[in-house]
């Protein structure tokens, strides 16, 4: 089995002060509105190798009609 | 590859300091023995040089990048598939045209697929057929197939070691203070420098930075500093401001 470093960790959990969470404030990320999504999400899109990362982001951004979208990096440059 | 929206926009700085893991399809120019290049390529595992190439967005000169993993799929006469595992910033083009060179031939990348960055992975991707498709489902009101798409911000630091903090002390956070021991609720193993995610009780992200001491420090200390918040994601005004009692 191939893995990454990061995949090879076995993250514990320690407590260093038991404490309640307040519902009335902030949301379980699951629950989130779609609109929030739109707004403050992030998309595991298989990108074709036709378009490049650039037209990837401006086609999402059209097809989610919203201003801005930030991919993590070139894949290669088409010679 | 992963796409950030809007205001989750900056968190793709994480992911560009993630490891990678790509499948390639690289081509030889002359029909090498397939053991010596099954040879070769394990010889390349663990830490090498790499001259970024001169299309790069990066300074052109040596910098150590390490292969953690490098499998031969597949061998056809001269077309060799493989997938490599490899830290962030390691080019796999420049990585074709050196194997070509160790086996004294040359070599180029004819093909590339990314099937992980970082937490991002080929077995949960979408297409932008599927994203197009699940928004005209969302505004028709059936919101299911899009919520599978459009992934909480959350999921890109689900690599990173956590620290979760009071309700009291999000506040502060957010208008960019450093975490102190005493806000910390939990936390996971982590060491010194690395990059933390800092959490709510309820699992949002509110922050990341670099922690200054690891957990086993944490775990005796009472007081002091232990991330050092660089980049501040939660909307400041979810959480009340602290008030002394």
């Amino acid at each position: 089995m191939n893995l990454l470093p990061f995949e090879k960790i076995e993250r514990k959990i320690f407590v260093k002060k038991e404490s309640e969470t307040n519902w009335n404030c902030g949301q379980d990320p699951n629950k989130r509105k779609i609109e929030e999504l739109i707004n403050y999400g992030i998309i595991n899109l298989n990108k074709s190798s036709g378009p490049t990362s650039h037209q990837v982001s401006d086609y999402v951004q059209r097809i989610l009609n919203i201003k801005h979208a930030g991919h993590s990096g070139t894949l290669a440059i088409k010679r | 590859m992963p796409i950030a929206l809007e205001r989750a926009r900056r968190i793709v700085q994480v992911l560009l300091k993630a490891g990678k893991e790509y499948i390639c399809l690289m081509h030889l120019h002359e029909n090498i023995d397939e053991n010596l290049i099954k040879k070769t390529a394990e010889e390349f595992v663990g830490k090498i040089k790499q001259l970024p190439p001169i299309r790069s967005a990066v300074k052109r000169q040596l910098r150590i990048r390490e292969i953690y993993y490098l499998d031969i799929l597949e061998i056809q006469d001269k077309d060799v598939l493989f997938k490599i595992g490899c830290e962030a910033g390691f080019y796999v083009r420049k990585f074709c045209h050196d194997f070509g060179l160790k086996l004294k031939t040359n070599a180029h990348m004819a093909e590339l697929i990314r099937t992980k960055a970082g937490p991002f992975t080929d077995k949960t991707w979408h297409s932008l057929h599927d994203l197009k498709d699940s928004y005209e489902f969302y505004k028709k009101g059936e919101e299911d197939y899009i919520r599978e798409i459009i992934l909480p911000i959350e999921k890109a630091i689900e690599h990173l070691p956590k620290i979760w903090v009071l309700d009291s002390c999000v506040c502060s956070l957010t208008h960019g203070a450093d975490l102190s021991v005493p806000g910390i609720s939990k936390y996971n193993n982590f060491n010194k420098d690395e990059l933390i995610a800092v959490m709510t009780l309820k699992d949002e992200l509110i922050a990341i930075g670099n922690s200054l001491i690891d957990y086993e420090d944490l775990t005796k200390l009472d007081y002091g500093k232990v991330v050092d918040i660089n980049k501040v994601f939660m909307n400041p005004e979810l959480y009340p401001r602290f008030k002394q009692e």
